[in-house]
């Protein structure tokens, strides 16, 4: 395997592409596939993302935010696959294990679903800013909007997990 | 009890290597694009190649580590007992075939490659989603694509193919002799190779550095096979491979002792025509 230019030492010698790639891609991977309800999709504009991370290695660890490089990569792929693909970002197509029904959900299973429910702008905030844990300009930078509306999005979209997880539990079977 | 934001940090804070993807495959797309952005860059006439001095080999091999002797011996032996495919079936055939399952949970994609016109990719995933993309056969050889009709005509002299392969793998990896381990695995695993190509291949990496060896696997099958390695910081790319028959079984990238991601190569071979299977 290639497995050669990922290697190269970060400045400071803090970590090179390889220990990098490790501690930013299982919890990328689940923050995108929130964001982008399509599985399949979401994988693949995460590959293509992490893909460009490789290739430009030597800009990209030198960036504030390399890691908010690749978020901002992934779902402009994510759009641009849909677009290309005539699929919809937002269709549940095949969700991980980690998201499907269950006939007695843990707590966790239902926090999945109320996310599943929200608007996608609203699900995207939550997605970079909880489940990717990012701070606030940054997801307004991803997602190209203003500092102020992700915090109004964030506001109003914790409200609507509240309802809908008051729901869920309402109409659980005991 | 949590709050909603601790609830929803938690769900990233869960995600483990089993969320993750390949870094082995991440890589080799990373690869592709890098090609697909070399501008004017020939790839030389396989013929020409072909005659490079074998002489190459003896230096370059003289300054790197060498694999584990029973990992060169294996790869000789099993090189000698490829012969599923009769040498007429890919030297002659138009469609080529592979079916394989996408990870331990993915789902499973079957390949119809074309030699003159476009193939096909039909994709089932996990929960029956079926779908169809196009699909050409993109074999490499470092910074150099091959083509089918180059590949039945590389060179089955052992000696010869290591001088193609060394040459051909240019600049792209860290090292030649690690390109090339990327390389020949590239043409043996999910190609039509001939028989007497994939003999020369499995001698081209016995003689690479690095490689290691592991015996009694299986693969996701459960089909026996040997396991033959390289490894890089921080994990490895393995490949199973059936003694008996030299068949490649899996590819597997490790992170540590983990098995973060496979491909399963459940059959190819050839086909009538693009949509048929064999």
């Amino acid at each position: 395997m290639s497995i050669a230019g990922e290697n190269q030492q970060v400045s400071g010698g803090a970590v090179d592409f390889t220990d990098w790639y490790a501690a930013e891609m299982p919890r990328m991977a689940v923050a995108i596939r929130a964001a982008v309800l399509d599985h399949e999709l979401a994988d693949e504009a995460i590959s293509e993302a992490f893909a460009r991370a490789w290739l430009h290695w030597h800009k990209v660890k030198h960036m504030d935010s390399p890691r908010g490089w690749v978020y901002t990569v992934a779902l402009n792929q994510a759009r641009t696959i849909a677009r290309r693909t005539k699929r919809n970002l937002d269709a549940i197509v095949d969700l991980p294990t980690a998201m499907t029904y269950d006939e007695h959900p843990s707590d966790t299973d239902e926090l999945w679903r109320a996310v599943r429910r929200l608007a996608p702008q609203a699900r995207r905030a939550i997605a970079l800013r909880y489940i990717a844990d990012l701070p606030e300009a940054e997801v307004a930078d991803i997602m190209g909007i203003a500092r102020g509306t992700v915090a109004a999005t964030l506001h109003r979209a914790r409200k609507a997990l509240a309802e809908s997880l008051t729901e869920l539990q309402r109409t659980e079977p005991a | 009890m949590n709050s909603l934001e601790d609830r929803l940090r938690e769900l990233g804070r869960d995600a483990t290597s089993e969320d993750s993807q390949s870094l082995g495959a991440v890589i080799e797309r990373g690869r592709r694009l890098r090609r697909r952005r070399m501008v004017a860059r020939i790839v030389a006439p396989v013929a020409a190649a072909a005659i490079v001095a074998a002489a190459i080999v003896v230096p370059v091999l003289g300054s790197t580590p060498a694999s584990t002797s029973a990992a060169s011996a294996f790869l000789v032996d099993v090189g000698a007992r490829v012969g599923e495919r009769p040498d007429a079936d890919s030297r002659t055939a138009s469609v080529w075939y592979v079916k394989i399952k996408h990870g331990s949970r993915g789902g499973v994609l079957e390949t119809w490659y074309s030699r003159v016109g476009e193939g096909m990719t039909l994709k089932t995933s996990a929960t029956g989603r079926v779908t169809t993309s196009p699909a050409d056969l993109i074999l490499v050889a470092g910074s150099s694509d091959v083509t089918w009709d180059e590949l039945i005509n590389l060179p089955t002299d052992p000696d010869q193919l290591f001088a193609w392969l060394y040459e051909a793998v240019g600049d792209a990896g860290p090292d030649r002799l690690t390109e090339m381990w990327a390389a020949t695995w590239d043409l043996l695993r999910q190609s039509p190779a001939p028989t007497d190509l994939r003999r020369a291949l499995y001698i081209v990496a016995s003689r690479l550095p690095d490689i290691t060896i592991e015996q009694n696997l299986t693969d996701v099958l459960g089909r026996p096979a040997v396991g033959i390695g390289h490894n890089w910081p921080g994990g490895a790319t393995r490949y199973l491979v059936d003694p008996a028959t030299g068949a490649v079984l899996e590819h597997q990238e490790l992170i540590g002792r983990e098995v973060t991601y496979r491909d399963t190569f459940i059959e190819q071979g050839p086909a009538a025509e693009v949509g048929v299977r064999p």
